[in-house]
């Protein structure tokens, strides 16, 4: 890409108007079957992607940011990282399991559809996060103990 | 003049973005993060089209019948991708979360489309995840609409605002990608830290779910939505006879399979059907949902029975069943799989006779095809000339 810089950037334009054409295009013929199919159900569709979008960029994202800020704020800096991953993987796990863990999909008349406890499933994949997360942080607090003596050793996890 | 109190002037919509402090945000990390999305989303909405096309062929389409475990490849990976998804979408509109309280909202007209365009490509991608996901956990409640219409015309709003975006913003994804990664102090995680913690929720995900269709993997996924070895004779249902309301013709001592093709039409009980030539095959069922499971199926050749009442071997055959109010009570074998020798209409799952559940007394199983149109409970079939 770097050796023919002068050729690229000629196509550059092309590309990105093909691009916004190719997509316009696209979610176009979406947008037509989105407001053509009866069986999408307009209002009940409309009102769902405006809830999931508020939801989310109102709701969910700013409570996940304060939540998190809050539990790390007081966390000593080499045991930061280690902690907001871990309440990243938690979080995004949290999604994907909650649907399952509320069980409303389950079906008296089909035992095969859902058929695990995931409550138990969702504690064991937090086990698994949290005891990963607390090995991490042990490592990094024996790598810092021998090269930092002093009072801020103090251990948090 | 009034001079508002400082808390409140820090809440102006002009100093609102500013709320936002951390240095792990930038052009590089969402670039890099975008770049893993953007791949994500082609597999889906690939993978997607591939379903929705086998079960709407358009004029141009063409599907085999091998490899046997084709679908059910594209369509787990569908639904993992999916699911992939969700750490890379919740990182990457972390990433540029700020830029939702920029102000004044836009410099032109152009720059208000622009930014509408992202509103559409955020509600999609959110609109896809969040569908996808309740509609692999069975809750259809939340969803007062048809998901899989919605599903899909969502899908040409989500690629298309997405081929946009990018077009709208590969100058700046350009010099992103092209620039020397040099680590900034944060405080918190570094990109890299950022993207292994992206890396290890899909691999958590992953791990959870993946036993659905990776039967080696069934004991690791604790939530897997199935369980491949659990269900009637060790098989998921995804319909029962109950529910489909079919228990009663489909136990019917006077049940007669229907075969009706150019050169006549044959009406077979349950006994005549076993004194035909029975063969086995195995096949994996394979549910739009994302998961499969193999199992060993016996019965009566489509190709034998299409030969018996006269059909060409280039035929297409049309099945129905028992059910009366299914979207899915009647499919249609294309040429190839209604040739195919391992297409069955199966009397025996496992050596067993079919349970109730899974099509008693007669199911279509078809390799390479999606499980909704592997038609249960079958009461006739059509020989349809080319």
């Amino acid at each position: 890409m770097t050796a023919t810089r002068r050729p690229a950037d000629r196509a550059t334009p092309w590309i990105r108007r093909l691009l916004v054409a190719a997509g316009t295009l696209a979610a176009a013929y979406g947008i037509v079957g989105v407001l053509t199919d009866p069986s999408v159900s307009l209002p009940n569709y409309a009102r769902y992607a405006v809830t999931v979008l508020f939801g989310h960029d109102l709701l969910v994202l700013p409570l996940a940011i304060i939540v998190g800020a809050v539990l790390t704020r007081w966390l000593p800096g080499w045991a930061r990282p280690v902690v907001q991953g871990a309440l990243f993987v938690t979080v995004v796990l949290t999604v994907v399991a909650l649907p399952l863990v509320l069980g409303y999909g389950r079906r008296p008349d089909d035992p095969s559809a859902l058929p695990r406890d995931y409550t138990r499933g969702f504690l064991l994949c937090l086990a698994a996060i949290w005891l990963v997360t607390a090995g991490l942080l042990a490592a990094r607090a024996l790598r810092r103990a021998p090269s930092t003596p002093g009072p801020d050793t103090q251990e948090r996890s | 003049m009034v001079r508002v109190p400082e808390p409140l002037t820090r809440l102006h919509p002009s100093r609102l973005s500013r709320l936002f402090t951390s240095r792990l945000r930038s052009p590089q990390l969402t670039s890099r993060i975008g770049r893993l999305l953007g791949i994500a989303v082609a597999v889906c909405f690939v993978t997607g089209y591939l379903s929705h096309a086998i079960q709407h062929p358009p004029g141009w389409f063409y599907w085999p019948s091998r490899p046997v475990y084709l679908y059910r490849v594209t369509q787990g990976l569908h639904v993992a991708t999916g699911l992939a998804i969700v750490p890379l979408l919740a990182a990457k509109l972390w990433s540029v979360y700020p830029k939702l309280f920029r102000w004044p909202p836009f410099r032109d007209p152009v720059h208000a489309i622009e930014r509408l365009s992202v509103f559409v490509l955020v509600a999609a991608a959110l609109f896809q995840v969040s569908t996808g996901i309740l509609n692999i956990a069975l809750w259809y409640s939340p969803m007062s609409f048809f998901f899989t219409t919605a599903h899909y015309w969502t899908a040409w709003i989500f690629i298309g605002a997405l081929l946009v975006h990018i077009g709208v913003k590969l100058p700046i994804i350009r010099r992103a990608l092209g620039a020397p990664g040099h680590p900034v102090p944060t405080g918190g995680l570094s990109r890299r830290g950022l993207l292994t913690a992206v890396g290890a929720a899909i691999g958590v995900i992953t791990v959870a779910t993946i036993g659905q269709t990776l039967r080696p993997l069934a004991g690791l996924s604790v939530l897997g939505p199935r369980d491949p070895r659990v269900g009637p004779q060790g098989l998921p249902v995804n319909r029962s006879a109950d529910a489909a309301g079919v228990t009663a013709a489909a136990t019917d001592p006077a049940y007669r399979l229907e075969v009706v093709g150019p050169g006549g039409t044959l009406r077979l009980s349950l006994a005549e059907l076993g004194a035909l030539a029975q063969h086995t095959a195995q096949l994996p069922i394979t549910c739009v949902e994302g998961w499969s499971a193999t199992a060993t199926w016996g019965g009566v050749r489509v190709s034998d029975l299409v030969a018996a009442v006269g059909g060409a071997p280039g035929a297409s055959v049309r099945v129905e069943s028992l059910e009366q109010n299914s979207l899915y009570r009647i499919s249609t074998l294309a040429p190839p799989h209604a040739a195919d020798p391992l297409t069955l209409l199966a009397l025996r799952v496992g050596g067993q006779t079919l349970d109730l559940d899974h099509g008693y007394p007669v199911r279509l199983i078809a390799p390479n095809r999606p499980g909704v149109l592997q038609t249960k409970w079958v009461t006739r079939i059509e020989v349809l000339q080319p």
